[in-house]
Order: C-alpha cells, then structure tokens, then sequence
C-alpha cells in the first residue's frame, strides 16, 4: 500500500512538473508571437510612411524608420526597461504597494543583471522585454510620420531615443504599472495604452512639429496646401499592417496565467491585475475597427481617412477594450473616427504640418479613448485584490490625460528646441527643396525613369 | 454607466463584466450601433447618388 501512495504522489509530482513546464513554454511562446506580430506595425508605418512621402524623400523617410526602430532596441536594453520598474511611484524610486517596483526591484532589469540575458532560471524576461521594446518602437513610428520630409535623421533619432526610453516609460510606469502612482492612486484605466502610448507619443509629435515648422510649401500666403504623397496605395496597404501588428500589441498587454509572475493561475489579467480574456478583446478590437472604418467614411470619403479611422477606432477604444461592450466599442470607434478631420483643421489651422495625421489619430484619439472609459466605464477597482482599491473614474481619466499630454508635448517641445537651437533638427533648404533621397540617400528607389530628385 | 463589480473587488466576480452588463443600456447600445451602420448606409448612397449626377 505504502508503495503504491508512493508511486502515486511520485507519478502526481511528474504530471505536476510536466504542465508547468508545458505552462512556462506556452507562456513564453505567446510573448514571443507578440514580437514578430509587433514588426508588422513598423513594416506597415515603414510602407505608409514611403507612401505619405513624395517620390524625391521615399528612401530618406524609409531610413528614417529603420534607424527609430534600430537605436530604440539597445536605448531599451540599456535604460528603459529599467525606467519602467524604477519609476511606478513617482520619481523617488520607492517600493509601490505590490513591492513590484522601486530602485531594489528594478536593480535586477540593469543591463548588467543575469537576469537580463541567457538564464535558465528565467524564461520571462527576454520576452517581456522583447514586447516591451516593440511598444517603445512604436511610438517612435507614431512620431516619425508627422515629421517627414524636412527632418535631420540625427535630430530625428535623438528625438526617437528621448520618446521611446523616457516620456513614454514614466507615462508606462505611473499609469500603466500595478504599482504606478496614477493607478492606485486615481484608479488610471488604460487597458491597451490610448494614453501612455498614443497619447504620448502623439503629442511628443505635436511638440517637435512646433519648432519644425511646415514642409517648404505646404503654407502658402495663409492657405493651406494638399502635399500629396507618391503612392497611396503603398499608404494604404501600411496601415493595414499596421492594423495587424497591433494584435500583437494589444495580446501583449494581456498577462499569461499560471506562472509565478502571472495575476491568475487560470485567467489572462490586465496589466493591472484586473480580468480579461482574449475574446473580451477580439469582440473589442474588431468592432472598434469597424466603427472607425464606417465612421471615416461617412464624415471624410477618402481611403487615407478611412484606414486612419481603422486605426483610429481601435485606439479610440483601446483605453477599455477589456471592459467595452463590443456595440459600445463600434460606437466608440465611429465618434472618434467622426472627430478626425475637425481635429486635422484644427491643428493644420494653428500652421502644424503633420504629414499624416499622427497628432489626430494617435494624439486625440488617444486622448478621446482615456475620457471614454471616463465617462462610460466608472467604478471598476482599478487593481486586483480586497476591496478597497482605487476605482475607475472620470476624475482619475482626467488626471491621467493630463499626465499623458504633459509627458508627450513638454519633452517633444523642449528637445526639440535644443535640437533647432544646435541646427540639429531641420535639413537646409536646397536639401528640402532638390529632395532628401538624391542629397544623401546612395541608392534609387524607382531606377526605371521615375526621378529622385524634384529637379529632373 | 455603471459597473456589474459592486463589491469593489474583483475577488469572486463571476460571469459578464462588461460595461452596462445585466441592465437595459445592453440593447440601447445595440440599436445606437445599429442606427450608425443603418445611418452610414443612408448617407452613403445619397454621396454616391450625388457623385454621379455630377
């Protein structure tokens, strides 16, 4: 008998070891995915970015993308992961509530750590890190469009650095971190990043076009110029991608279950700790997108609007999209879809040259997908755990909004004006003017008779 | 708009959780997204109407 129980708890323990090893596996695997998914947005803000240029700065502008992307890995390596887990409760470097973060904590995401490399011990981190590296990325992307055709690529990168390892990981780690000070401070609900990503990263944009100025031409004796780009196909086609790689995103920012980094042992959580479920997502994103789409449609006709609006419906309700109601999460992507071109005029009014709309799109879009869950999701506990936590509110939206605008605009502005000041920001005029591709750029995109250059 | 998580906690919460769950907004909202796609579609054939008159 003796032995039997013992052969039971031994075949028991084996099947014990057996599933968590298979939980950890698949746990990793999901984070991997995300990565590769997340490379489609950057191949699509590469394809729609070449697409938004004029036929003499298509390469420029595809160098310029590749180098964002490039720099942002080892920045991320080095100094924002570790930004992250510092920085939660405010800019003391304290421990938060959870004990989730602080300078202790954060010391073991140093690049000098073992943790961050190969270790047997840790099959979490290069892939967390890895997802987390593509978020900062992306708002390197957001900004990249805006700026367009008149940028300096050094001025460019810096900026790309300062956005993705800095303003966007405070805005990440007050407001989208178990322990950030915004969440369990104000109850802060930003499911899949409309503020601390989009918002941010928008009105970094907004901030850099200020010192930038307008494209030669765009801005003419107070009117305001159409300045078509070469192929709106390729436009298009780019933000479709983009649109793919952000299931990716969006599966990134849902916790794993069953590990011992994980909320659940048998539910996908939020970053907060608070549920959710890859279906509550799927029913969100999809309606979203197709509020956005139909809403675009109604108010502008234009495809580039359109597939703007797919992405704008998305980050419309992007905010909330574990808690929206998927008519809810339509609805909400039509009226953000709806707000686009007022808030094109209005800036475009102001003499911003946004080439593509980022500010619109991504900046008050993310802004409207923050208020969103403001005024239509109160009164969810903001974290997991006994009541008594924070809970949602408008209060707690508005103060982030505040927060994420003030982490985007006042870095872009005030990095961008040092780079203006040491006449690193804009190209010469002449450069500007004959076309960024034939100045620098040793290669043609369209060998077969179609000119680089704006003099030919 | 209300959430079904009236405890203040998400312990033991249990079943639909979304925005407006359990009460009559359900099917307002379904009937506004329902207006919007009805409403697109109006609107675009009365712009497709008029872009071949022209």
């Amino acid at each position: 008998m003796e032995e039997e129980i013992a052969k039971l708890a031994a075949d028991v323990a084996a099947l014990q070891a057996g599933a968590s090893g298979t939980n950890t596996a698949l746990a990793e695997t999901y984070y991997y995915l995300t990565i590769p998914l997340m490379i489609l947005i950057h191949v699509g803000f590469l394809a729609y970015e070449m697409g938004a240029s004029r036929t003499k700065n298509v390469l420029a502008s595809s160098i310029k993308n590749i180098l964002a992307f490039a720099f942002l890995v080892p920045a991320f390596y080095l100094i924002g992961f570790w930004v992250y887990w510092a920085f939660p409760t405010g800019l003391s470097m304290s421990t938060g509530p959870l004990e989730i973060s602080g300078a202790e904590y954060a010391a073991y995401f140093l690049p000098w750590s073992e943790g961050m490399g190969p270790n047997f011990a840790d099959s979490a981190t290069g892939v967390f890190w890895g997802a987390f590296t593509l978020f900062a990325a992306t708002t390197a992307s957001i900004m990249s469009g805006a700026v367009i055709e008149r940028i300096k690529v050094i001025g460019f990168i810096i900026l790309a650095i300062i956005l993705g390892t800095f303003a966007w990981v405070f805005a990440a780690a007050w407001g989208w971190h178990a322990d950030g000070w915004l969440v369990t401070e104000f109850g802060y609900h930003d499911f899949g990043a409309a503020g601390v990503v989009h918002m941010v990263a928008g009105f970094f944009a907004l901030g850099v076009l200020i010192n930038l100025g307008p494209r030669i031409g765009k801005f003419t004796n107070g009117t305001s110029n159409h300045i078509a780009g070469h192929s709106m196909p390729l436009t298009l086609i780019g933000l479709m991608l983009i649109i793919a790689g952000f299931w990716g995103f969006l599966m990134a920012c849902a916790i794993f279950p069953g590990e011992a980094w994980s909320w659940s042992s048998a539910q996908f959580g939020t970053i907060y700790g608070t549920p959710v479920t890859l279906s509550a997502l799927t029913f969100n994103i999809l309606m979203g997108f197709a509020g956005g789409i139909i809403g675009a449609w109604v108010v502008t006709r234009d495809p580039f609007w359109m597939m703007s609006g797919a992405l704008g419906g998305i980050i419309s309700c992007a905010a909330g999209l574990d808690l929206w109601w998927p008519p809810m999460a339509f609805a909400i992507g039509f009226a953000g879809a709806c707000m686009m071109p007022a808030s094109a005029r209005f800036f475009e009014k102001l003499g911003i040259d946004d080439a593509v709309g980022a500010v619109t799109v991504h900046g008050t879009l993310g802004a409207w997908g923050v208020i969103a869950v403001g005024l239509f999701a109160t009164g969810y506990p903001a974290l997991f755990g006994d009541a008594g936590v924070a809970v949602t509110s408008l209060t707690g939206q508005l103060v982030g909004l505040v927060v994420m605008f003030a982490c985007g605009f006042v870095p872009g502005y005030l990095v961008s004006l040092v780079l203006k000041v040491f006449g690193l920001l804009r190209v010469p005029e002449h450069a500007e003017i004959d076309g960024l591709d034939i100045t620098k750029v040793p290669a043609v995109a369209y060998p077969e008779g179609i000119s680089s250059s704006n003099n030919a | 708009m209300g959430s079904p998580v009236e405890s203040g906690t998400w312990n033991g919460f249990e079943g639909a959780y979304f925005v407006g769950a359990g009460s009559g907004m359900v099917s307002v909202w379904v009937w506004i997204a329902l207006g919007l796609c009805v409403l697109a579609l109006v609107l675009g054939a009365a712009h497709e109407s008029s872009s071949y008159r022209k």
